[in-house]
């Protein structure tokens, strides 16, 4: 038993509904049509091609065909970060997508092992599938944290390094840098488990239920699929920012200009 | 044994300007003042010494070794810095000094009852300590900067502009305070002509101490 399935033509109907916001956007004169309609083509041609791949990925289930494709996402997360901060790309690439792998790879062999008790852990549906979501979910939180770091650090250089003078070792003086970021990057996450289940479904859970499966298990891979996002950007956050460290900072502990971008 | 020393230090900052060919001495318990016009390096002097900048040429000396990146941790541990424009930020001023005092260079130093007094010496309420750092006015954030760098209880001072925002009774009792100290080593750097008036304490016109500004 799986989801009815919609045909192309009915995809094609779903897309008149976007008369409705096109015809908002003219009537208000809000110039979002062009990029509105540039993400929904990105999107359907994105998602296409994931539904190819993964058909493939599914057929193969080979472990190392899974990995790689767990670390080309890895990739393409750790750009999507760099491009949302005005930090250096080359400099910080190495350090965000090794915090990225090791956090992903890590709390997923927890999951797909103790926690589902899976056979084969890195088997295509559970790796990429829940990698995918524990990578996708906690991008914002990342960027929020890297951002605020570095963002902060930007704003009171003056400050950090008037406690270096005082005699605080590097860590000592980063720790509110640290303590902020990890709580603007998690609040959400935080305020939206809260909540869950209330306003709305999350879409893994209504996924699972059009999949055919019993309301009583989504909901608890919803459950444990919150808790190890929550996992995943808390780790992520600092694992990030101690990789970054090498990069960021001279041997004196001073920040290097060239670590944000324009420089 | 000096305790600063510069051997023809040069540093590159920006484009337009470049210090050249430093040579400056410290002894122990010298009061040195870095006099010029603002613009003219004075606190980039005091930054090479905490490892805040560092020179494209030249050594840099503390108690005659070499400063690098492994001894500077040490250097600034027993250095007090009181820098010129210090936004610690939205925090109140008694957190701001529990921070400095939490770092575990600082942490066996009894300073409660020291803070009082020198609440009282420089003529500040003890409310201030509640106040927000960023809500002070300049001359009280000032005073605040220079009882945090006393708490410390270090020997060594390197000072920048730290009289700058105060009236003048305050200005002379905080200059006579430091010129007091004799068991201190000071490096003072100011535009202020009033720090020559002490006879102990040695100056040095900073414009004449660069062999030469390169302007592009």
């Amino acid at each position: 038993m799986g989801a009815k399935d919609i045909s192309l033509i009915s995809v094609f109907l779903c897309f008149l509904l976007l008369i409705v916001p096109v015809a908002i956007f003219l009537r208000f004169k809000v110039q979002l049509i062009k990029s509105l309609l540039s993400s929904v083509a990105r999107m359907t041609l994105q998602l296409f091609l994931a539904g190819v791949y993964l058909q493939f990925i599914f057929r193969w289930n080979n472990v190392f065909i899974n990995i790689l494709w767990l670390m080309i996402m890895v990739t393409a997360a750790t750009i999507t970060v760099l491009r949302s901060t005005n930090l250096n790309i080359r400099k910080l690439f190495l350090s965000i997508f090794c915090s990225f792998l090791i956090t992903v790879i890590a709390v997923l062999v927890y999951f797909n092992w103790v926690v589902i008790g899976l056979e084969v852990i890195f088997d295509s549906r559970y790796v990429i599938v829940i990698g995918g979501m524990l990578l996708g979910n906690s991008l914002r939180g990342s960027i929020v944290g890297l951002n605020s770091i570095y963002q902060q650090l930007k704003k009171s250089e003056s400050c950090y390094l008037y406690c270096l003078a005082g005699g605080a070792t590097k860590f000592e003086a980063l720790m509110p840098y640290l303590q902020d970021s990890l709580k603007f990057a998690l609040m959400p996450t935080i305020a939206s488990m809260a909540t869950i289940g209330l306003v709305h479904l999350p879409g893994m859970m209504t996924g699972q239920i059009l999949g055919g499966s019993n309301p009583m298990v989504a909901v608890k891979y919803q459950i444990t699929i919150m808790i190890a996002i929550f996992t995943v950007t808390s780790l992520n956050v600092v694992l990030t920012f101690l990789f970054s460290i090498y990069a960021s900072f001279n041997r004196y502990g001073v920040i290097k200009k060239g670590i944000w971008k324009n420089h | 044994m000096s305790i600063f020393k510069a051997e023809q230090v040069s540093v590159n900052l920006d484009p337009k300007f470049s210090v050249l060919d430093l040579n400056l001495t410290v002894e122990e318990k010298e009061k040195i003042l870095l006099f010029g016009k603002s613009g003219s390096g004075k606190t980039t002097i005091l930054k090479m010494f905490l490892g805040f900048v560092i020179p494209s040429q030249g050594k840099l000396f503390f108690r005659d070794e070499e400063i690098n990146c492994r001894n500077i941790w040490d250097l600034r541990s027993q250095v007090s810095y009181v820098s010129q424009n210090n936004n610690i930020g939205d925090i109140p001023v008694k957190e701001v000094i529990d921070r400095i005092m939490s770092f575990k260079v600082n942490r066996n130093i009894q300073y409660k009852h020291k803070l009082n007094q020198y609440l009282d010496l420089f003529e500040k309420p003890l409310e201030i300590l509640d106040k927000e750092f960023s809500d002070l006015s300049g001359g009280e954030q000032q005073i605040i900067n220079i009882i945090i760098s006393l708490l410390l209880e270090r020997k060594i001072f390197l000072l920048d502009e730290i009289t700058s925002s105060l009236d003048v009774e305050l200005k002379n009792k905080v200059q006579r305070y430091f010129i007091q100290q004799e068991q201190c080593t000071e490096i003072i750097v100011s535009h202020d002509q009033s720090w020559m008036e002490f006879n102990n304490i040695k100056t040095i016109t900073v414009d004449s101490i660069w062999a030469q500004k390169i302007y592009h």
